[in-house]
C-alpha cells in the first residue's frame, strides 16, 4: 500500500543576515496508513519545524528548500495557502505543547470547536455547535454542555488539551501530528491525554505521529521510531529494533540518559553534550565516542543496515556498531 | 448581571475620587502666584481697601474654612463667579464645554474610525505603497506640532484654496445659533432640521477636526498595528491557520485580542484632547474649554480654574471608567 505520508529529501532553510542556514536537511519519512511514528530527539532538532512543514505552516525567515511532501500521492510543497487551507484540520491536524496559549483566550472553546468544524463543512452554527458538545464528550469532558461556555482560562491544562484533541479530530483526519503531548502537564494528566489520542487515532484509522523527546512515550505508543539531530534523521527503525539494538551513537545515547533517569540513577554528565554539531562531515561526531578521522570528511547518508529490514542509520560506523565489533 | 455590579462599585468610589481631587486643586490654586483681590480693586487701591475686598471675597479667613465653604457652596451647585467675565462660573463653562465636545467627538471618532483599519491593514500586508505612505505618515504625523499644521492647513484650504471658511470660530458669525439642546452646534442643528447651520457648523469643524485627527490619529494607527502584529504571530492565530481556518477567522481572532491596547490609546486621546487642543482652539477661535482654562490660570481666577479642573477630573474618570467598561465585556478574565 503507498504510504499515506512520504517525505522525500526535505530541506528546510533559516533565511539569516549572513545568508541562509539549512535547519532540516535531507530528511526523508515515510508514514504508513494507520502507522503511528514517533520522532525523538532533543530540543533544537528540527522536529516542530519538520511538522509546521508538512501543514504549510512555514513563514519567513523559515522556507522549505528543496525534497518533496507527498500526503496520500499529492505534493503539498509548493502547495498555495488556499489549497493547503483545505487540507489543515481535515486531512491532517495538529495537537500542540501548552494547548491553553494555543486556544483564543476571549472566545468559549464551544465556540472555538464549531469555528473549525465550520472552518471545512457548511454547517450552520447550532448544528456545529451540537457536534462540538459530542466531540467534548468524545475526548471524555464530563458535562459538556456546559463546558460549551467556558473560556480557556477557566480550564486545567489537561482540559484545554482535551479541547485541543477534540478540533483535531473534528474532521475524520487522515493523520494527526502530535507536537510534545506531555510537555506542561503533569504524569497521570499526560498518560490520560495519550491513551485517549491513541485510542481516537485506532478508532477513526487515523495514522499518528507523535513528536516528543520523551522515549518512554515513543516506546509505548508507536510501532516505529525516527531519530532526530541536528535536521537530520540518524536512526530509524522499528520500536521493536530500536529499544533492542539501536545502532547510531546519539540514538544509544539517548536510551541511555532515559534509562538513567527511569531509575533516578545519577544522569551522566558529558561536556561533550554541550557542544554544537558539526558543520561538516557527520554532525554527531564532536560528541561522538568512536568517531574516526573519516567522520570529519564525509556526512553520512540514511543508509539501511545489511540484514535488518526497515532499519536505516546515518552512521559510517553502523555495521561495525550492529555487529557488536564497537560499543558505542 | 456582573456589569452592573462592576460599574455600581466603580460609581461609589467616585465621589472619594472626586473630594481627593478638589482638596488637591483647591490648596494648589491658591499657593500659585498673584492674587485675585487686585483684579477686583485695580493697582491704585488703598490698603484699607484691599482688605476691605478680601474679606469679601473671603480670602482673609484660614484655608480650611476657605475649603469648607467651597465644598459647602459646590455642593448646591454654585461654583462661584468668574472674576474676569463676571458671570457664574457654570454659565461660562455651558458656553464652552460644548465646543470642545464637539471637537473632541469627531476627532476621537474619525481617528478610530480611520486609525484602526489602517492598523489592521499594514500589519496584515507589510509590504505595499500604502504600507509606507503609512509609515510615512506615522513618522511625520509624531515630529509635527498640531498648531503649525493647523496654519498650514488654514493657508492651504481657506486662503489658497478657499474650500473651507476661515478661523472664525464654530459658525458663521451671520448665522443665528441653533436650538440649544445638546450645546454640540452639528448634533442640535441635525435635530432643529436648521440646515444652513448644519453646514456652516460642519464646515467651521472641518479644519480644527482634520488638524487634530492628522497629528493624532497616529496614535491609534500604530498601537493598532503593533498589537495586531503581536497576536497575528501569537500561537492561537498559529493553531487557527493550522486547524484549517480562513484567513478572515484568523485576523478576527487577532483583531478581537488586539483592542484592549487600541481601547487605551483612545481612551488617553480623549483625555488628552480636553485640555490639549487648546492651541488648535486658540489658532481658530473656538472660544473652547481649553482657552478658558488658560485665560483664568493667567487671571488667577480661582473659582473658574477650580470648576475646570474638577470638571477634567471628573471627564477623565468617566472616559477611564468606559474603557475600564470596554475591557470587562471583551476579556472574559477579568474580574
Amino acid at each position: 500500500m503507498a504510504p499515506l505520508l512520504d517525505i522525500g529529501a526535505l530541506g528546510v532553510d533559516l533565511a539569516t543576515a549572513g545568508g541562509s542556514r539549512r535547519i532540516v536537511d535531507d530528511l526523508s519519512l515515510r508514514v504508513g496508513q494507520r502507522e503511528s511514528v514517533g520522532i525523538v530527539g532533543e530540543s533544537g532538532s528540527g522536529k516542530t519545524i519538520l511538522i509546521r512543514a508538512v501543514l504549510g505552516l512555514l513563514d519567513p525567515p523559515l522556507a522549505v528548500a528543496g525534497g518533496s511532501i507527498a500526503f496520500d500521492g499529492r505534493e503539498l510543497v509548493g502547495l498555495d495557502e488556499r489549497r493547503f487551507r483545505e487540507i489543515r484540520g481535515r486531512d491532517i491536524a495538529l495537537t500542540t505543547p501548552e494547548p491553553r496559549k494555543h486556544l483564543n483566550p476571549l472566545l468559549t472553546v464551544g465556540r472555538q470547536i464549531a469555528n473549525v468544524i465550520r472552518a471545512h463543512r457548511d454547517v450552520a452554527h447550532a448544528a456545529a455547535a451540537e457536534e462540538a458538545i459530542g466531540l467534548l464528550r468524545a475526548v471524555g469532558i464530563p458535562d459538556p454542555e456546559r463546558r460549551m461556555a467556558a473560556y480557556p482560562h477557566e480550564l486545567s491544562g489537561g482540559m484545554c488539551q482535551r479541547v485541543i484533541i477534540a478540533m483535531a479530530l473534528a474532521h475524520r483526519t487522515r493523520l494527526l501530528l502530535v507536537d510534545e503531548p506531555t510537555a506542561g502537564l503533569d504524569v497521570t494528566i499526560s498518560r490520560q491525554i495519550l491513551d485517549l489520542m491513541h485510542q481516537l487515532a485506532e478508532s477513526h484509522g487515523t495514522a499518528l505521529v507523535l513528536v516528543s523527546r520523551d522515549l518512554g512515550v515513543v516506546a509505548h505508543y508507536c510501532r516505529r521510531v525516527a531519530v532526530m539531530y541536528a535536521g537530520r534523521i540518524v536512526e530509524d527503525a522499528s520500536v521493536a529494533a530500536f529499544f533492542e539494538r539501536p545502532v547510531h551513537p546519539y540514538s544509544r545515547q539517548l536510551l541511555r540518559a532515559a534509562v538513567a533517569a527511569r531509575d533516578g540513577a545519577a544522569r551522566e554528565r558529558r561536556s561533550s553534550a554541550l557542544l554544537p554539531p558539526a558543520e561538516t562531515g557527520c554532525a554527531f561526531r564532536l560528541r561522538c565516542p568512536v568517531a574516526v578521522a573519516e567522520c570529519a570528511a564525509t556526512a553520512p547518508p540514511l543508509a539501511p543496515l545489511a540484514g535488518a529490514a526497515g532499519h536505516a542509520a546515518r552512521c559510517l560506523r553502523a555495521a561495525a556498531i550492529a555487529a557488536g565489533e564497537i560499543a558505542a | 448581571m456582573r456589569l452592573l455590579k462592576y460599574v455600581a462599585r466603580r460609581l461609589l468610589v467616585l465621589p472619594v475620587q472626586l473630594l481627593i481631587v478638589s482638596l488637591i486643586v483647591f490648596v494648589l490654586v491658591r499657593q500659585m502666584p498673584g492674587d485675585p483681590t487686585f483684579l477686583y480693586t485695580g493697582p491704585f487701591a488703598t490698603t484699607d481697601r484691599v482688605a476691605e475686598v478680601r474679606r469679601q471675597l473671603g480670602l482673609d479667613e484660614p484655608l480650611h474654612v476657605q475649603y469648607v465653604r467651597y465644598l459647602d457652596r459646590i455642593a448646591h451647585g454654585d461654583f462661584g463667579l468668574s472674576m474676569r467675565t463676571s458671570q457664574p462660573v457654570v454659565a461660562d463653562i455651558r458656553q464652552r464645554l460644548p465646543g470642545t465636545m464637539e471637537l473632541i467627538l469627531y476627532s476621537v471618532v474619525l481617528s478610530v474610525a480611520i486609525g484602526v483599519p489602517l492598523g489592521v491593514y499594514t500589519a496584515i500586508r507589510d509590504k505595499g505603497i500604502l504600507n509606507r505612505l503609512v509609515f510615512l505618515y506615522g513618522m511625520t504625523a509624531g515630529a509635527l506640532p498640531d498648531f503649525w499644521f493647523a496654519l498650514i492647513a488654514i493657508f492651504l484650504f481657506f486662503y489658497t484654496l478657499d474650500w473651507l471658511p476661515g478661523p472664525m470660530g464654530r459658525l458663521d458669525l451671520m448665522l443665528a445659533k441653533p436650538a440649544d439642546i445638546t450645546g454640540l452646534y452639528t448634533i442640535d442643528s441635525l435635530l432643529t432640521g436648521n440646515w444652513a447651520a448644519l453646514a456652516s457648523a460642519s464646515a467651521q469643524l472641518a479644519l480644527p477636526v482634520l488638524t487634530l485627527v492628522f497629528i493624532y490619529m497616529s496614535l491609534v494607527l500604530k498601537n493598532t498595528r503593533s498589537a495586531m502584529e503581536d497576536m497575528l504571530r501569537s500561537d492561537f492565530v498559529l493553531y487557527a491557520r493550522a486547524a484549517g481556518l480562513s484567513r478572515m477567522m484568523q485576523w478576527r481572532y487577532a483583531l478581537r485580542n488586539a483592542m484592549p491596547p487600541v481601547i487605551t490609546v483612545t481612551g488617553i486621546l480623549t483625555w488628552f484632547l480636553l485640555g490639549g487642543a487648546v492651541l488648535v482652539e486658540t489658532v481658530f477661535a473656538w472660544g473652547g474649554l481649553g482657552q478658558y482654562a488658560v485665560q483664568s490660570v493667567v487671571n488667577s481666577d480661582y473659582a473658574a480654574l477650580q470648576a475646570v479642573v474638577l470638571l477634567s477630573a471628573v471627564f477623565t474618570m468617566a472616559v477611564f471608567l468606559v474603557v475600564d467598561l470596554a475591557y470587562f465585556v471583551i476579556d472574559p478574565r477579568i474580574k
